[in-house]
C-alpha cells in the first residue's frame, strides 16, 4: 500500500548531500526536491548518476547532508516500508534463476505471501512479454529479455519511489514505448519514477522534469521547459535559409544586438549577445524584410551543447 | 491467471525479522538445492567417504589412519562445502548487480547476511551429517569400529564445522571482492598455518574442531570450550557480514 504525500507531495529531499569515495568526490552538494512524475536523471558516464540512485535508495549513507523521503521520513522509518523501488545498472542476472523464480523470491523478500507473489510476478513478466520465458535460465536470455525481467521486479509493486538506472538500455523500440507506458502510470498513482540515462534524447521524450548531473554536481534542474529556457538563453547562433538573406540582416541588425552575422549564398547566420531578443525580433524581422524564411535552426540548444557551456563552467 | 493491474495490488506484509530471515533462507535454499549447484558438493561429499570406508577396509593400521583422515578430510569437506556454497550465495548476486533488488526493505541488510548463512550452514552441515555418518558405520565390524560416543562427536563436529565456515565464507563474500580467493586463503592459512602455532591456535576454527573430535593436538581445550568459541566465531562472522551490508552494501558502484 502507498503511503500518503506530505502535504509538499516531497517524494525524495537531498540536502547538500555529498557522497566521497576516499578521495573522489562522486556527488557535490546536491540540494533538490522530486515530486510525483517521471524525471529524467541525465549526465555523462561518471557523472554520479548511479551513486545519486543508491543514495536515493537508501543504500548508501551519504559522506555529508541529509536525504529523507516522504516529507522527513528517514531510513528505518515503517512508513517507508515497500515505498522505493529499484533497478541498478548493469546487465546481467543470476545466471541459473529464472524471470519467474527471481521476481517470485523479490516479491517474497517485500512481504508478499507465496501464492500472491507467484502471481503478481506471473503478471508483471506478462506484462512485458516475458510469458514464454518464464521458466527459462537467465543466463540463456538476450540483454534486453534480461532488462524487462528487472524493470518487472521494480514495477510488480506500487512504490512512492521507483528508481530507474539506465532502463531502456538493450530494449527494443517496442519495449521502450511499453516501459515509457509502464513509467507514466505509475508517475499517474503517484509515484516519482527517475529514469537515469547518458542518452538524452530518450529522457527527453519521457521526462517532464529534468535533473542535470555533470562531475558530481547538480548542474541544472526543472521543468522540460525550464531547462528549455536555459537552452534557449545558450543559444549560440540562428541559421536561417531565406530568399532574401541580405535584407533579413539589415532589419535583424536594427531590431536585435547582433554581435556577428555570416551570409553564404541564401543562408544566413547571426549570433546575439542577447540571444532571446534576437528570437524576439525575428518574426518582425522577417516581414520588415520580406523575405521568405524556408529554414531556421538554432546551434547549441540541445542538451548535449548544454552539458558542454555548463562543464566550462564546472572546470 | 489474474492480469497485471496498478490498482488490485497484492498487500505486502511488514516482515519481522525472523520472518525476513525465513524468506532469505527460503530464497537461498531455493538457489542451492538444484542438481545443476549442489551435484560438486555430492561428489565431493562422496569422494571422502568413500576415502574413509577404503582406509577402514584396506589400511593396516586403519583406526589410526582413520581418525587422522576424518579430522583432515572429513572436516575439510564440509569447509570446502561451505566455501563453494557461502561465497556463492552473495557473489551470484553482487556480480549480477542484483543483491539491490533485496536489500530495499529495511530489516535486509541483517535478514539478509543471517537467512543466506542458515540456508548454506544446513546444506553443509547436513552433507557434513550424512558423511560422517556413513564413515561412522564404515568402521562397523572393524578394527577402527568407534562407539557411539564418537558417532555424537562426529555429529557435533560436523554441526559445528558447517555453522562456522559458512558463517565465515558468507562474511567474507560480503567484505571482499575477490571471496573465493579470499576464502581459500584464509582456509590454507587458518588450517595449516595457524594451527601449527599454538599462539595462533585459539583463532583457528580446525584448532576447535580437533578438540571436539579429541584430536591430541588440541588437548588443552574442552569440548564445551570448543562449542562455546565455535559459536562465538560464528556469531562475529555474522555479525561483520551485518555491518558491512548495514554500512555499505557491495552491489554500491560508483559513477
Amino acid at each position: 500500500m502507498l503511503t500518503p504525500l506530505p502535504p509538499d507531495n516531497t517524494v525524495l529531499r537531498m540536502q547538500r548531500v555529498t557522497q566521497q569515495y576516499g578521495a573522489n568526490v562522486a556527488l557535490l552538494d546536491a540540494t533538490f526536491d522530486l515530486q510525483p512524475g517521471v524525471v529524467g536523471l541525465l549526465g555523462p558516464n561518471g557523472a554520479g548518476k548511479s551513486t545519486l540512485i543508491h543514495l536515493a535508495a537508501g543504500l548508501k549513507t551519504p559522506t555529508r547532508g541529509k536525504v529523507t523521503w516522504l516529507g522527513g521520513k528517514t531510513l528505518g522509518d515503517a512508513a517507508l516500508e515497500g515505498q522505493i523501488a529499484l533497478v541498478p545498472d548493469g546487465d546481467s542476472l543470476p545466471k541459473l534463476d529464472t524471470p519467474l523464480s527471481l521476481v517470485t523470491m523479490v516479491l517474497r523478500c517485500h512481504g508478499l505471501v507465496a501464492h500472491d507473489a507467484d502471481t503478481r510476478a506471473r503478471a508483471i513478466l506478462t506484462r512485458l512479454g516475458m510469458e514464454a520465458k518464464w521458466h527459462d535460465a537467465l543466463g540463456g536470455l538476450s540483454r534486453g529479455q534480461r532488462q524487462r525481467v528487472k524493470l518487472a521486479q521494480a514495477f510488480a509493486l506500487p512504490a512512492r519511489l521507483v528508481l530507474l538506472d539506465e532502463p531502456l538500455n538493450a530494449l527494443d523500440p517496442m519495449w521502450r514505448l511499453e516501459v515509457a507506458t509502464l513509467m507514466h502510470e505509475a508517475a499517474q498513482n503517484g509515484a516519482c519514477v527517475v529514469v537515469s540515462s547518458h542518452i538524452l534524447e530518450e529522457v527527453q521524450s519521457i521526462a517532464g522534469w529534468l535533473l542535470l548531473l555533470f562531475r558530481g554536481r547538480v548542474v541544472a534542474a526543472g521543468s522540460q521547459a525550464e531547462i528549455r529556457a536555459l537552452l534557449h538563453k545558450r543559444a549560440q547562433a540562428l541559421r536561417l535559409k531565406a530568399s532574401n538573406p541580405r535584407a533579413l540582416a539589415r532589419e535583424l541588425l536594427s531590431r536585435a544586438p547582433v554581435t556577428e552575422l555570416k551570409i553564404d549564398a541564401e543562408y544566413l547566420t547571426v549570433q546575439a549577445s542577447e540571444p532571446a531578443e534576437l528570437f524576439a525580433a525575428l518574426p518582425q524581422a522577417v516581414l520588415a524584410s520580406g523575405a521568405h524564411v524556408d529554414f531556421a535552426a538554432t546551434d547549441g540548444d540541445d542538451l548535449i551543447s548544454l552539458f558542454h557551456a555548463l562543464a566550462k563552467e564546472v572546470k | 491467471m489474474t492480469a497485471w493491474s496498478w490498482i488490485q495490488a497484492p498487500e505486502a506484509r511488514k516482515l519481522s525479522l525472523p520472518a525476513a530471515v525465513g524468506i532469505h533462507m527460503q530464497v537461498q535454499l531455493v538457489r542451492t538445492l538444484r542438481l545443476r549447484t549442489l551435484w560438486p558438493w555430492l561428489a565431493m561429499t562422496l569422494a571422502v567417504t568413500l576415502g574413509g570406508w577404503a582406509i577402514v577396509r584396506f589400511s593396516v593400521e586403519s583406526a589410526d589412519h582413520f581418525a587422522e583422515y576424518v579430522d583432515t578430510w572429513g572436516i575439510r569437506a564440509i569447509a570446502l562445502v561451505a566455501l563453494g556454497l557461502g561465497t556463492a550465495a552473495v557473489r551470484q548476486d553482487t556480480e549480477a548487480g542484483a543483491l539491490a533488488f533485496f536489500l530495499l526493505r529495511p530489516q535486509a541488510k541483517t535478514a539478509l547476511p543471517i537467512g543466506r548463512w542458515l540456508a548454506v550452514a544446513v546444506v553443509a552441515g547436513a552433507l557434513g551429517v550424512l558423511s560422517m555418518l556413513m564413515l561412522w558405520l564404515a568402521t562397523r565390524g572393524t578394527s577402527a569400529e568407534m562407539p557411539f560416543t564418537d558417532l555424537a562427536s562426529l555429529l557435533l563436529a560436523a554441526v559445528l564445522a558447517a555453522m562456522a565456515y559458512s558463517a565465515t565464507f558468507v562474511a567474507i563474500a560480503i567484505w571482499a571482492r575477490a571471496a573465493v580467493g579470499m576464502s581459500v586463503g584464509w582456509l590454507v592459512l587458518m588450517d595449516n598455518l595457524a594451527t601449527k602455532s599454538t599462539s595462533f591456535a585459539a583463532i583457528a576454527p580446525s584448532h576447535y574442531l580437533a578438540a571436539i573430535l579429541g584430536d591430541e593436538s588440541a588437548p588443552e581445550t574442552t569440548v564445551m570450550a570448543a562449542v562455546a568459541a565455535l559459536l562465538g566465531w560464528t556469531a562475529l562472522m555474522l555479525v561483520a557480514a551485518v555491518v558491512r551490508l548495514q554500512r555499505e552494501p557491495p552491489m554500491v558502484q560508483q559513477g
